[in-house]
């Protein structure tokens, strides 16, 4: 009768927790990115760290201002690389040789089925497409696991999405997870942990379950959690650090809220200006002109999505007034792209091929003026997120997106 | 005794008002609450942050959305808020204010933020009842009270600061 946070939970905190109750959990591996890594430094010596926890794996990658778009942000790779040669076990990805940190935890086997994990970055909940817990923190909270260990967190009520049947046609992951967000009151998701269970879970690539698992962040959640199947256990053996636990609910698992979703059902959706949950179908958009269009970021960048955008791009070219952005997830990502001749589709499109790395979603680069209008692959349409914040975003998938950068307008 | 926390509202803001928007990610470099404070909502409303010192934020749904990003709760803190009112909170958001002991009130009542209150009333939040008073109009408002174990955060001054007095609990 238990979900699969309780079973997480339990393992690491060391007993069962029920709703509302807290918990002190074991931390199995935390992550930084430049941006938190500078704001933890100073945390460090305040609270008289001298050694990290015995087994905890740590992981900085530098992902966010990449390469360093000014004086400021180099200062802060600077104090980066200062934290990855103080504290040796650290695992550091310099630039040019990791990628968006969430593509890297998972091509590189530290977030792991039945895993605890912790990140200075609210997209960690993408982990959870292979059944590892994790939960997005501040700076103090990192600071206070190296100290100690553990997390200090509250049973949270926990959601359940059966689904069953499959995508059908140009569907997919991303379109679901903007369904699940539109259609599900913020008010439940808000602090829940989401778990997708049930047939449908085993039709979706393990590529999809990132994907889902990561822009159900966007919708005020704990984490996200998909039932581990056969695909989970063969991409942890290919990936996976060590030892890992598969993890699925119970058959009579009490969930605080329980939903069923027929994947045949999916349509191809879009997040409107200026908030993801802000869903609609695309048939019943009208006609939206772009300036900008982006494949790219910890929701979309990853090898299935690039291959999907070249498909559709093969052959065409990118409309006149319209500019494409590609940003590969990983440098692993890229080289595959480039074997597989992706690239060279993209670039004789007419796209921009960036390096791997946050990017234009985060405004680091690519950055809209006021008036433009966007369609990108990524999770956030926040006012002013990727540039002016007189600017328009509308989020869908790689195939609108691809589709949209030859018609010049948002379109499949 | 109970939890309460006092103090006149300084701004009255909608649903999902998210990170970005509280502290735009070009300065996530930043650390100094000096700093840090002088960008608060620096892209929507630059001379909000000097009025909001000693102040209330009252919020609707979802307020701190977005990313995990600390300085998201500390501009806030550094700009010296004195409490925040809102209808709901983003999780890392709300994490981040009760490691920094700063009182985030969740007002989810099923009254609306219009009539919780406006801009110049004095709210009292009882964290440990529940109860959200506006003194200046006299209306009272049920919510639900907020755990002990976050109290004693809140009051101890923070994370580390609890962690200092209470080592034994993270045995």
């Amino acid at each position: 009768m238990k979900t699969m946070t309780q079973k997480i939970l339990e393992a690491k905190t060391g007993r069962l927790l029920h709703r509302g109750e807290i918990g002190f959990a074991k931390v199995d591996c935390i992550m930084t990115h430049d941006v938190g890594t500078a704001g933890v430094v100073p945390l460090i010596d305040q609270f008289g760290i001298e050694a990290f926890p015995p087994g905890m794996e740590v992981v900085t990658i530098l992902d966010h201002f990449v390469p360093a778009c000014s004086a400021s942000h180099a200062k802060s790779h600077v104090t980066t690389r200062g934290f990855a040669r103080r504290w040796p076990q650290v695992h550091f990805y310099e630039v040019g040789r990791g990628g968006i940190c969430h593509q890297v935890m998972l091509e590189d086997g530290f977030a792991k089925a039945g895993g605890l994990v912790v990140a200075t970055d609210a997209h960690v909940t993408t982990y959870g497409g292979a059944g590892c817990l994790g939960l997005g923190v501040g700076v103090t909270d990192v600071a206070m696991i190296l100290k100690t260990g553990k997390i200090w967190l509250k049973m949270p009520h926990v959601i359940g999405i059966h689904l069953k049947g499959s995508l059908r046609g140009t569907a997919a992951a991303k379109d679901l997870a903007i369904r699940v967000l539109t259609d599900i009151p913020f008010s439940q998701l808000n602090y829940s942990v989401v778990e997708f269970f049930g047939d449908g879970v085993s039709t979706l690539s393990i590529d999809d379950r990132f994907c889902l698992c990561n822009m159900l962040s966007e919708g005020g959640i704990k984490s996200a959690l998909v039932a581990c199947d056969q695909r989970t256990s063969d991409f942890m053996e290919a990936h996976a650090r060590g030892s890992f636990t598969p993890v699925q609910p119970d058959p009579d698992a009490e969930y605080d809220a329980h939903y069923e979703i027929d994947l045949t059902s999916i349509e191809p959706m879009v997040a409107c200006p200026h908030h993801p949950t802000n869903g609609k179908p695309l048939r019943e958009l009208p006609r939206i002109p772009i300036d900008q269009a982006f494949i790219g970021s910890c929701t979309n960048g990853r090898i299935e999505d690039l291959r999907i955008a070249a498909q559709i791009l093969q052959g065409k070219r990118v409309h006149p007034n319209v500019r494409l952005v590609i940003t590969p997830g990983s440098q692993k990502v890229l080289k595959q792209a480039i074997r597989e001749g992706l690239i060279n589709t993209f670039i004789e499109a007419g796209a921009m091929l960036t390096n791997p790395s946050c990017g234009a979603c985060i405004g680091a680069s690519s950055q809209l003026a006021p008036g433009e209008v966007c369609v990108a692959t990524s999770n956030r349409n926040f006012q002013g997120r990727m540039g002016s914040v007189e600017a328009s975003i509308y989020l869908a998938s790689p195939a609108t997106v691809a589709h949209s950068a030859i018609a010049g307008y948002i379109t499949q | 005794m109970d939890y309460i926390r006092r103090a006149t509202i300084g701004c009255r803001l909608g649903d999902h008002i998210n990170t970005d928007i509280i502290y735009p990610a070009r300065y996530l470099v930043l650390f100094e609450p000096e700093e840090v404070r002088r960008h608060l909502f620096e892209d929507i409303a630059p001379e909000l942050a000097a009025r909001l010192a000693g102040k209330a934020v009252l919020g609707g749904e979802d307020f701190g959305c977005g990313s995990a990003r600390e300085q998201g709760l500390t501009a806030l803190k550094y700009a010296d808020v004195e409490l925040l009112v809102c209808k709901s909170y983003s999780r890392a958001f709300y994490r981040n204010g009760i490691n920094n002991a700063v009182p985030l009130f969740i007002a989810d009542c099923p009254e609306s933020l219009e009539e919780i209150g406006s801009e110049g009333d004095l709210l009292e939040a009882n964290f440990t009842s529940g109860e959200l008073k506006n003194l200046t109009t006299g209306a009272s408002f049920r919510c639900t009270p907020t755990s002990r174990f976050l109290i004693d955060v809140l009051e101890a001054g923070g994370i580390w600061a609890y962690y200092q007095a209470h080592p034994e609990i993270y045995e």
